[in-house]
């Protein structure tokens, strides 16, 4: 039996759990998400493009800036690796990310008038409703009350990204034509915000990416003009050609198998897409650039394969702020308080001290005790009886 | 052919009940739109009900007056504008009366006839003439620094605002800067508005830009390190 650890005397803290931000995912960690939720790809790709396109949409009707569907489409996203597709109807995630992120981006918007405004688009201008009719009055109510779990989805990061601006810059700089390549950058862009990008990657990396990704379409000489050169070298800008490079895939990923739904997609012939997609993978295996980043833990050991980005990580190598399953949101409160922080060394180092008080300190050791043995019939074992001692 | 008799009444209801919400407004001028062979009518309603109502109703009708003379040249029945321009100054007159008790209301008429002026209602001599007639009803004579001294206070013309009252307008103010504060962000959503702006208006790229980038970068090795 274990002595009894004199635990009266160290009363610790109320236990909670600690929900840290992740300013980052990996494409890993989004996948072993979705296989928790026992997402189907197909199924994810559906909902994925459905979401984004409705908040674009609305926002358009709405005239909200860019900056608001940057934060909008970011939410939907979060909140989708956590709920589970049985919990709740894409098209009230969308509005309700809509809505948080008008709040958060300043440019506020009723619940009401955002719900109007996606049923007036599918009506006649003759019979547009106004935001106070009474058949929005339940469905408001119901966007308001996600807007709590959106927020707790995205661990009331308010962090958010404003790729667009950085695009418009690149693209002046390397001699981008308004009309010709800007646009397309910025409609690439847009794009982007229809794949995985935006959670993985910096701002930089995602205009350096939709910035490259026009000039190839614009038929620029790339390599020469753009990639890594002077004031938009990789360096001043910090990011990495692998970076770009997982960024330019994903986007050609979208374009090649999901091109009716984008922006930029129908302007020009799948082959386009092909072709590019064709060189840069041929770049990438050169310079043996890996398809997707890694965490430092998901790196081969002792010649241990990395997880591929559909198998789910062994348990060991993810992190404890991974995204827990489905209906963690409820199972975590029950241990005690459920906190959200943005510093994860801060919280690391809270959970070392706080395990001081909530951990029994055990050790086994083993010890010769000498025990006068009574000599029975079969005579005992020479020495002592070796008893485990705890 | 609506009865005259039941337009005037359900006109003037809605203009009692207008608020700080521009549906209302919106709903009021095009139901005067659609009854616009009663234009006179329906023009010395809204003069009756300034000259009644509480300041604050005074104020949603004021603000209403803009709606109805855009839609009004929207719709190309100028009849609206016309009679508007010619009672201007006893429409101001009722919503910042001369005896102060309306100083809560300057504000909305200056912001009001500015509108009118842009919407080329009002001539902009005009507006200066009645700017300086609102100079002086800025202040209301109850305010401390120009009260009597032997402590009169709060009564002018019988016009005591209740509580309820000043809860409600501050309400529809705060609603109404709500409103306004939007054109500061609000974009077209038509084609590449934004985009074009962006472009011309961005400034360099700079040292900004690529500490930005810095810092961006060292967070996300820090997530990769730790997961």
């Amino acid at each position: 039996m274990a002595p009894a650890i004199p635990t009266d005397a160290l009363v610790g803290p109320h236990p909670s759990y600690i929900e840290v931000a992740k300013p980052y995912m990996l494409q890993s960690a989004i996948d072993k998400c979705l296989s928790d939720l026992q997402m189907k790809e197909s199924r994810e790709d559906a909902m994925r493009l459905q979401g984004v396109t409705w908040i674009d949409n609305v926002r358009r009707s709405l005239q909200l800036p860019v900056r608001t569907f940057n934060t909008a489409v970011v939410y939907y996203h979060k909140f989708r690796l956590l709920h589970g597709e049985a919990e709740y109807n894409w098209a009230d995630a969308s509005a309700a990310a809509l809505f948080t992120a008008c709040k958060i981006e300043d440019t506020l918007k009723k619940s009401r008038e955002i719900l109007c405004a996606n049923w007036n688009l599918k009506i006649a201008p003759g019979e547009h409703l106004s935001p106070d009719d009474a058949r929005f009055e339940n469905h408001s109510k119901l966007i308001i009350g996600l807007e709590r779990l959106m927020l707790e989805s995205a661990g009331f990061d308010f962090r958010n990204r404003y790729p667009q601006k950085l695009v418009v810059k690149l693209g002046r700089e390397v001699g981008f034509r308004k009309e010709a390549e800007g646009a397309t950058a910025w409609n690439a862009g847009l794009d982007l915000y229809r794949t995985w990008a935006p959670l993985k990657q910096s701002t930089t990396t995602m205009a350096v990416a939709c910035v490259e990704l026009a000039a190839r379409l614009h038929d620029m000489d790339v390599v020469e003009q753009l990639v890594d050169r002077g004031r938009v070298g990789y360096g001043k800008l910090n990011t990495s050609r692998g970076q770009v490079m997982e960024t330019l895939l994903d986007l050609l990923d979208l374009y090649t198998h999901h091109r009716p739904s984008t922006t930029v997609g129908p302007l020009y012939p799948l082959e386009t897409f092909i072709n590019i997609r064709i060189t840069l993978n041929q770049e990438a295996s050169a310079a043996h650039i890996p398809r997707y980043a890694l965490y430092a833990s998901d790196k081969p050991r002792n010649g241990v394969e990395p997880p591929s980005p559909l198998t789910p990580a062994t348990p060991g190598t993810i992190s404890p702020g991974t995204a827990a399953p489905t209906s963690a949101i409820g199972i975590r409160g029950q241990n005690g308080t459920v906190r959200f922080m943005l510093d994860a060394a801060r919280a690391r180092g809270e959970k070392v001290a706080v395990d001081r008080y909530h951990k029994a300190e055990e050790e086994e050791y083993e010890v010769e005790v000498p025990v006068t043995v009574e000599v029975e019939a079969g005579g005992g074992a020479g020495g002592g009886d070796r008893r485990r001692v705890r | 052919m609506a009865d005259p008799f039941e337009v005037r009444m359900r006109f003037t209801s809605q203009l009692q009940h207008l608020s700080a919400s521009t549906t209302a407004a919106q709903k009021a001028a095009n139901y005067a739109l659609k009854n616009r062979e009663m234009d006179e009518d329906l023009h010395s309603c809204i003069l009756e009900q300034l000259e009644r109502n509480s300041m604050n109703n005074r104020a949603n009708i004021m603000y209403f007056i803009e709606h109805l003379c855009e839609a009004s040249q929207r719709e190309g029945h100028v009849e609206f504008v016309r009679m508007v321009q010619r009672d201007i100054l006893r429409v101001v007159d009722a919503v910042a009366p001369g005896d102060g008790s309306g100083a809560a209301n300057v504000r909305v008429v200056r912001r009001v006839l500015q509108g009118l002026q842009t919407r080329e209602v009002l001539l902009p001599d005009t507006v200066s003439e009645l700017e300086t007639v609102l100079k002086s009803r800025d202040i209301a004579p109850s305010h401390p620094f120009i009260a009597e001294t032997n402590g009169e206070k709060q009564r002018s013309n019988g016009q005591r605002l209740d509580k309820r009252q000043i809860e409600q307008r501050i309400e529809e103010d705060r609603e109404r800067h709500k409103r306004l504060r939007e054109n500061i962000w609000a974009v077209s959503g038509e084609g590449d508005d934004e985009f074009n702006k962006l472009w011309d208006e961005a400034s360099e790229l700079g040292d900004d830009d690529y500490l930005i980038g810095k810092e961006d970068a060292e967070e996300r090795k820090k997530v990769i390190e730790f997961g």
